[in-house]
């Protein structure tokens, strides 16, 4: 139980123990560096020649053995093991293991087009309020105050719901061109929409907050002083300044931006089937979890890890680039 | 501060009109209508027409939704065009009981596991406990719902045959009030799995902000003055502490009333619970708009009075905040 001394002891460890926390903190964000580093490269590989084995007569890619979509009657929910399809298949006989590495794809896709979306928007929106006059920054929070308080996952539901029917009910013009990107990308162009477009408050609060406290130091002044322009206090001044606790919050909200595309896969307003995304993977086969349990728990093994992996990552570049917060 | 109540609960009207114009031109710009098929069939266009015009859908939009407003302000949501025969009333009085059970139960064993596992992490820092906490809490926040509750299911219900694995324990004509459940052996036995399913990742990102806060308020002065007049370590930690480094939390409690409703949404499905979740993408495939309106200012309502909380909570919280 904590005796009153102890604060000061947190911060003088023995080397030992001190070597023990790093190396939890620490080999946890690398771990999960290289794990995410190995996703990015099946996501590139998945489908290349380059890689390839000889099975038979045919050659195969060596990462995902089969092609997503190709289902196959005879071989329909084969247990992991056995020959040919190394995690077994599932409901329509198509290889879980290629599908699961397909689903990186969409996963790591959605991962960094969304969080690069929600920076862009949020950086440019957050700057602007703060280092606007106080009326027009006064207008800007109000309206993000605002988009606060809404029920924002009904609005993705609503916006997937309306793309879809769109993309559905053929559209003409500038939507059409849309619905046909879209559709070459499998459903995930209108996620990417409507995370990127419903996400970027947060990032702009705390891009606001963050400028506020720059603008206030001598070295503005100082630029200021020496003649600098608006434009480049912003970007030499405050943008660097500001782009650290930016960018760790939003490797932080990652996760979220993953489990969001797995549950709008999972309730039938993500990707277009066949595109295997672990959401969908889930959804097709949870309810027959009695009977082909390895159908639901190997796409679910996926998607936990790579949350995982983004969390452990965050942390440790939090812990890298702000001192203060290690070991919080 | 009844001032303060009365200026926040005045400023959910417009924020609420605000979701309800949003979500009624969003849902009815949706290429498609609710009666353009009977099962697969497609219907003749004068018999659609006259549907139409039985619930008012030729009108144009805005005459629609300024009448539904009067009907809501009248308690009446309208018929849903899908089940039919229900008003979206009945649908209502059925599935929130159930769906708010959930909540408020995963809510309150989030907070009874992530409050005390964050402050033993805390005040243990950087021995195996913390460690392990720590490692525990970033595994829960990992864990999906949709991973969590098959999972839960496989161990439990199919290998182990502790809790059934479907369905929920009471029906609403059991409920007391129309919203509490009767405290049988069957109603916990269902709601276990969904509970835990539900609770698990918020009761550890609340452990997590427990354990950050309460390591900052551990340095205070008046931690250290209170352990000098010699109170018990406990207490100190208790009294003292604690409800200084809850705020934080009950910040996060604000957006968590919005992930309780997508885990819900999730949950229900896997678990089969026929609570409010269920019907709400099922309407929106329908184009059953009058369900879809119903959910949207069920939740959209919880939301707004759950932040209101939050912020009342702080002033509880901390006596130094105060709102004039």
């Amino acid at each position: 139980m904590f005796r009153g001394k102890k604060p000061k002891k947190a911060r003088s460890r023995g080397p030992f123990r001190d070597a023990f926390h790093q190396l939890l903190k620490h080999r946890a964000a690398v771990v999960a560096g290289l794990y995410i580093l190995l996703m990015i490269i099946f996501a590139l590989f998945a489908d290349t020649s380059i890689i390839s084995l000889p099975f038979g007569k045919e050659v195969r890619p060596l990462i995902a053995l089969q092609h997503y979509a190709k289902t196959s009657f005879r071989n329909r929910d084969l247990p992991p093991g056995t020959p040919g399809y190394p995690l077994g298949t599932d409901y329509l006989g198509r290889d879980i293991w290629s599908r699961t590495v397909y689903g990186t794809r969409v996963s790591l896709s959605v991962a960094f087009v969304a969080a690069t979306v929600s920076l862009l928007i949020g950086l440019t929106y957050g700057v602007i309020s703060g280092f606007a006059r106080p009326a027009i920054d006064n207008i800007m929070m109000r309206f993000v105050d605002f988009l606060y308080g809404f029920p924002l996952l009904i609005f993705i539901i609503l916006l997937q719901a309306y793309f879809k029917a769109v993309s559905r009910a053929g559209a003409t013009g500038f939507m059409g061109l849309l619905t046909q990107l879209d559709r070459a990308m499998g459903g995930l162009f209108f996620v990417f929409l409507a995370l990127g477009m419903l996400n970027w408050i947060g990032m702009a609060r705390l891009a606001r907050g963050q400028t506020l406290s720059v603008k206030q130091k001598e070295y503005i002044e100082a630029a200021r002083a020496l003649g600098a322009s608006n434009l480049r206090i912003v970007f030499r001044h405050i943008l660097p300044n500001i782009i650290g606790p930016c960018i760790v919050a939003e490797t932080l909200a990652i996760p979220g931006y993953i489990l969001t595309e797995a549950f709008l896969s999972f309730i039938g307003l993500g990707v277009t089937p066949p595109t295997p995304s672990w959401g969908l993977m889930i959804s097709d086969t949870y309810q027959a979890i009695r009977v082909y349990p390895w159908e639901c728990l190997i796409p679910g093994a996926a998607l936990t890890l790579t949350t995982l992996a983004f969390n452990f990552l965050g942390d440790g570049l939090r812990d890298a680039l702000d001192p203060r917060l290690r070991g919080t | 501060m009844i001032k303060y109540i009365i200026r926040r609960i005045l400023w959910f009207i417009p924020v609420l009109l605000a979701i309800i114009t949003a979500t009624f031109l969003l849902a009815h710009s949706i290429p498609g209508g609710p009666f353009d098929f009977a099962g697969e069939k497609q219907l003749p266009e004068s018999v659609r027409q006259n549907l139409m015009r039985k619930y008012r859908l030729d009108k144009p939009v805005y005459v629609q939704l300024g009448l539904w407003i009067w009907d809501v302000l009248r308690f009446d949501f309208g018929p849903s065009y899908y089940s039919r025969g229900q008003t979206v009333n009945d649908i209502l009085r059925r599935t929130f009981p159930i769906s708010a059970q959930l909540g408020v139960l995963s809510l309150i064993l989030a907070l009874l596991i992530g409050i005390p596992m964050g402050t033993i992490a805390a005040v243990k820092q950087n021995t195996l406990v913390d460690y392990s906490a720590t490692f525990i809490a970033i595994l829960g926040v990992s864990i999906p719902n949709m991973v969590l509750g098959p999972l839960l299911i496989w161990v439990f219900s199919v290998h182990l045959g502790w809790f059934p694995a479907a369905r929920w324990g009471v029906d609403y004509t059991q409920l007391y009030l129309g919203i509490f459940p009767p405290m049988t052996h069957k109603f916990w036995a269902h709601a276990f799995l969904p509970m835990v399913t539900l609770g698990t990742a918020y009761s550890a990102s609340i452990a997590r902000l427990t354990r950050a806060s309460l390591l900052q308020v551990i340095r205070e002065d008046y931690m250290r003055t209170a352990m000098a007049k010699g109170l018990h370590g406990f207490r100190v930690i208790v009294v003292h502490g604690l409800r200084n480094s809850l705020i934080p939390v009950a910040t996060v409690l604000g957006p968590m009333f919005a992930g309780i409703v997508t885990g819900s949404l999730i949950v229900e499905r896997i678990f089969g619970i026929p609570g409010m979740g269920r019907y709400f993408v099922d309407s929106i495939t329908n184009r059953d708009y009058p369900v879809i309106m119903g959910v949207t200012l069920v939740y959209s309502v919880l939301l707004v009075a759950g932040n209101l909380l939050v912020d009342l909570s702080y002033a509880w919280l901390d006596p130094r905040i105060r709102y004039d």
